[in-house]
């Protein structure tokens, strides 16, 4: 007993700085993981912090502990110093063992008290509940902590092999049918464990892990012991340059390997599973529709997107479109669409509400249409459309193709074409499209938003046609959106080799600069239109001016000023209109902000009120780089016009 | 002492067989006092800290013992191990050998990677502690000059064989060199008849037979050395030979040494 009490006292002492370290480190972390869970308005329970804990800090708790009770004893080879005492190998293993496994049950036990303490505040908390919790923390630990444990034992290898681990345990998930968070010890910490109030953990499961932690701790024992500990200590070795060049080879082969087969492999792709669903025969085309009031709206919507798609694939010479699923999802509002992440050949899914009332008329039909179409050919050239050059005829030709039945009418009668009504809107002091704005397409679709600047594209398009028809704009979209182009380093140098001018003048048989003069004369001569202007006079203008303004100490306020300019809608279009503030914070290197990742605060603007102010008090303090836009609703555009858009430090 | 696994052979310590019952490894290795040729500290601990982890290793460790060997060795009981020169991690090492007051004194080499004046002084505390403490001290070593200087029997282990064992005196007295200083080149010289009588009788062997400067040299190893006295009072057969001993280094050298005949 006096040795085991002196090892311990020995391991103590020498790990207690780390200890200190680890005591500042995760109630910090438990506390921040507490406020970040239970403030998202995503989470079911507190409890999910006892969750989200034991799979990012008790691992790196783990890590640290292995480190310190293992490699550092056999890496300084002081194990030779304490093997040389009175001392049996097996008792300096078990002590460190022991010791680790004891700091990772209270630290998961804390974690457990303390979360199951802040969740009784909203539900309730049984003792069996907690028990349950309690048999799969400790089971998952025990797991965890000899993994790691025999993991340290193995020296110089350990680091390739955890990174092997994480590949395997990603490539089982991604290439078997084998759901690594039901397996074993990652099914004790699965979202069951904080859901789950009365049945026990399954039994196959909880067998799993215990079995793998034993194997593990038998592995690590087998190490330290085996032929005297010569074997963990030649493994504690450096690594010798012959080793990591092997290393380096599997490893790069591996990732290869594993990346061949992903691409390889064959998944059945989503599909919906209820009843009321239209599919069409035509295209690979599903919209669900729920009940059966939406299924006129639904048929409609599927007449109008087959004919987009089936004549999309005919022109772009397409073998395959991608699967395209509409869900219906009446809580949005019409202008919103949310396209769900899916797996590699799964296609499109977009959730959407096609039967709104106040937008979902003929704008918001042809709106949906063009953001349909703008996702499909962003998967059919896997994402090579939104490379920047290109972007405005991506978001041009999409509108475009949406338009397509329409294009003279809208010509013929300007005023009453809702996308050119945009553009005419975007260049209405008679500013003239320039070369740049196209090139840096994300600029301009930054200041415009997406709606008016994908309307100032399309009308580039439409005087493309005519001038020289409609083949002009197929071929140029063929050009652009039909090549089928390998994922690696030669789309890339396919690319610079035909920057977008060159591709343009190809296609359209007319320079971009020629191209141009004739289209900003185009916008010219529309907007003289009497009714053009008179229909454009009822949009909402005005200008809007950020400001920075100091309050106490390092508070900064946030204040833009709005001066309406000219009368603002007739009665019947509502009095008051919609003015949004959009901001939010930015990192230091520049990338093309979506718009769903913007805060929104809206206020509504009286018949009577010209001058208005939109303050934020102390959100962004100095230094922080923000990006804020000002946006006011329009009816006649269907769509809001963004006044304001800037990218500013706060001073 | 259990860092390496016997590869063969036996072990009799105490006057009892060890090394095979596990369960005495522990209270033997409480009854030896041990310096690895690498010592391998923690470097935080500090001796008065090593101590303190050591007491609770050995029933017979004895707290004024190791105060008064820190202090006998000019060792600093506060300063961390891994800021001491290999020296003193030499002498931190031995203190901690000795202070449990073990029957039995083993060091592996202690003095390898020392500093000459280093490896005198720890010679000179180990010869000193030896004869104060009448304990058994069994260290290896490859320096010659370390065997004369401290012991008092000496082993020879060559190829995992022992070639020999016994006094530094009986190990000197065993090997002696012959020396003739002409040869007629017409004549070849043979060896003097009374070695050869000795040599076919299984009682020496020639661990060198080699022509110098028209002179022949052998050296050679008996078995009895009392041969040797034998020779020097009547040394028949031995005419225009002279037989003179080694030095100790030149022995370990020559029995070392594949022989030639």
């Amino acid at each position: 007993m006096d040795r085991i009490v002196a090892l311990l006292g020995k391991e103590l002492r020498h790990h207690a700085l780390a200890g200190i370290g680890l005591l500042l480190i995760l109630p910090m972390a438990f506390f921040l993981t507490a406020v970040g869970v239970v403030s998202s308005p995503d989470t079911v329970t507190a409890l999910t912090t006892h969750q989200v804990f034991l799979w990012v800090f008790l691992p790196l708790t783990g890590l640290v502990l292995g480190n310190r009770l293992v490699v550092l004893e056999y890496h300084g080879r002081t194990q030779l110093f304490v093997e040389a005492l009175p001392i049996r190998r097996w008792e300096m293993v078990t002590v460190k063992y022991l010791l680790g496994l004891l700091i990772m049950i209270c630290v998961a036990a804390t974690s457990l008290l303390l979360s199951a303490l802040i969740a009784s505040r909203t539900e309730p908390i049984s003792a069996r509940f907690l028990g349950l919790m309690a048999m799969r923390t400790v089971a998952y630990v025990y797991c965890l902590w000899s993994v790691l444990f025999a993991m340290g034992f193995l020296g110089r290898f350990r680091v390739p092999l955890y990174v092997a681990l994480v590949v395997v345990l990603f490539a089982l998930d991604a290439l078997t049918d084998l759901e690594i968070r039901h397996f074993g010890p990652f099914a004790m910490v699965d979202t069951q464990l904080v859901l789950e109030r009365s049945a026990p953990p399954d039994a196959s499961a909880l067998a799993t892990t215990l079995i793998l932690a034993t194997a593990w701790t038998v592995l690590a024992f087998v190490l330290a012991l085996i032929n005297e500990g010569s074997v963990a200590e030649s493994l504690a070795k450096r690594m010798t340059l012959k080793e990591k060049s092997a290393i380096g080879v599997i490893f790069v082969a591996a990732l290869s390997a594993t990346a061949i087969l992903k691409d390889r492999r064959e998944q059945a792709p989503f599909t919906f599973q209820e009843q009321t669903v239209l599919r069409s025969t035509k295209v690979p085309l599903q919209i669900l529709y729920l009940h059966d009031e939406a299924l006129p709206d639904a048929e409609a919507l599927q007449a109008l997107l087959e004919s987009d798609l089936d004549s999309l694939r005919s022109i772009l010479s397409l073998t395959k479109l991608p699967p395209v699923r509409v869900a219906l999802r009446e809580s949005l509002d019409a202008s919103t669409y949310e396209p769900v992440g899916l797996a590699k050949n799964d296609g499109l899914l977009l959730r959407a509400n096609f039967r709104a009332s106040r937008r979902w008329d003929e704008s918001g039909l042809q709106d949906f249409r063009a953001f349909v179409i703008h996702e499909v050919l962003s998967e059919v050239t896997d994402g090579r459309a939104g490379f920047e050059p290109k972007a405005w005829v991506h978001d041009g030709f999409s509108r475009y193709w949406a338009e397509r039945d329409r294009t003279t009418a809208c010509l013929e009668s300007p005023e009453s074409c809702v996308p050119l009504l945009r553009a005419l809107w975007v260049t209405r002091s008679g500013r003239a499209v320039s070369a740049a704005e196209l090139r840096f397409w994300f600029r301009t679709r930054e200041r415009h938003d997406e709606a008016l600047s994908e309307a100032l594209a399309f009308s580039g398009l439409l005087e493309l046609e005519r001038h020289g028809g409609r083949d002009r704009v197929v071929q140029l979209a063929r050009t652009l959106f039909s090549r089928r182009a390998p994922r690696d380093i030669r789309s890339l140098i396919y690319e610079r080799r035909n920057p977008m001018g060159l591709v343009f003048e190809r296609s359209a048989q007319v320079t971009l600069e020629d191209h141009l003069d004739r289209w900003n004369g185009d916008l010219d001569r529309l907007r003289a239109d009497p009714d053009v202007a008179s229909s454009l006079a009822t949009v909402p203008d005005g200008t809007a001016r950020l400001h920075f303004e100091r309050d106490e100490g390092s508070i900064r306020n946030l204040v833009v000023r709005l001066e309406l300019e000219r009368p603002r809608p007739a009665p019947s279009q509502g009095d008051e209109l919609v003015v949004s503030l959009l901001h939010r914070d930015i990192s230091p290197f520049d990338r093309p902000l979506e718009r769903h990742e913007l805060r929104r605060e809206e206020r509504l603007v009286g018949p009577d009120e010209n001058d208005v102010e939109l303050e934020l008090y102390g959100r962004y303090g100095p230094g922080m780089r923000v990006f804020v836009a000002l946006e006011i609703e329009s009816e006649t555009l269907g769509c809001p016009v963004r006044l304001l858009a800037e990218r500013r430090e706060v001073p | 002492m259990g860092i390496t696994r016997a590869s063969g052979g036996e072990v009799r310590l105490f006057g009892a067989e060890g090394g095979k019952r596990r369960t005495s490894a522990v209270k033997l290795r409480q009854r030896i006092g041990y310096v690895a040729q690498e010592q391998s500290f923690y470097s935080w601990m500090t001796p008065t800290r090593l101590g303190r982890f050591l007491r609770g290793l050995y029933p017979t460790w004895d707290d004024a013992e190791y105060t008064r060997l820190l202090r006998d060795l000019d060792l600093p009981p506060n300063r961390k191990a891994g800021t001491f020169s290999g020296g003193m991690k030499v002498k931190l090492a031995l203190a901690l050998a000795l202070a449990h007051r073990p029957e039995l004194l083993v060091l592996d080499e202690p003095t390898a990677g020392l500093d000459p004046v280093a490896r005198h002084e720890f010679l000179e505390m180990i010869k000193v502690q030896a004869g104060v403490s009448r304990r058994t001290t069994f260290f290896s070593t490859h320096l010659v000059d370390e065997v004369e200087a401290a012991a008092q029997r000496v082993g020879i282990v060559d190829g995992g064989r022992t070639l020999f064992e016994g006094t530094t005196a009986e190990l000197a007295a065993r090997v002696r060199r012959f020396e003739h200083p002409s040869v007629d080149p017409s004549a070849p010289l043979q060896p003097p008849q009374a070695l050869v009588l000795e040599h076919e009788a299984g009682r020496l062997r020639v661990l060198r037979d080699e022509l110098r400067e028209g002179g022949r040299v052998l050296v050679v190893d008996a078995l009895d050395p009392r041969l040797f006295e034998a020779l020097a009072h009547q040394p028949e057969g031995l005419e225009g030979w002279t037989m003179a001993s080694l030095p100790l280094e030149e022995v370990f050298i020559e029995l070392v040494r594949r022989p030639w005949v």
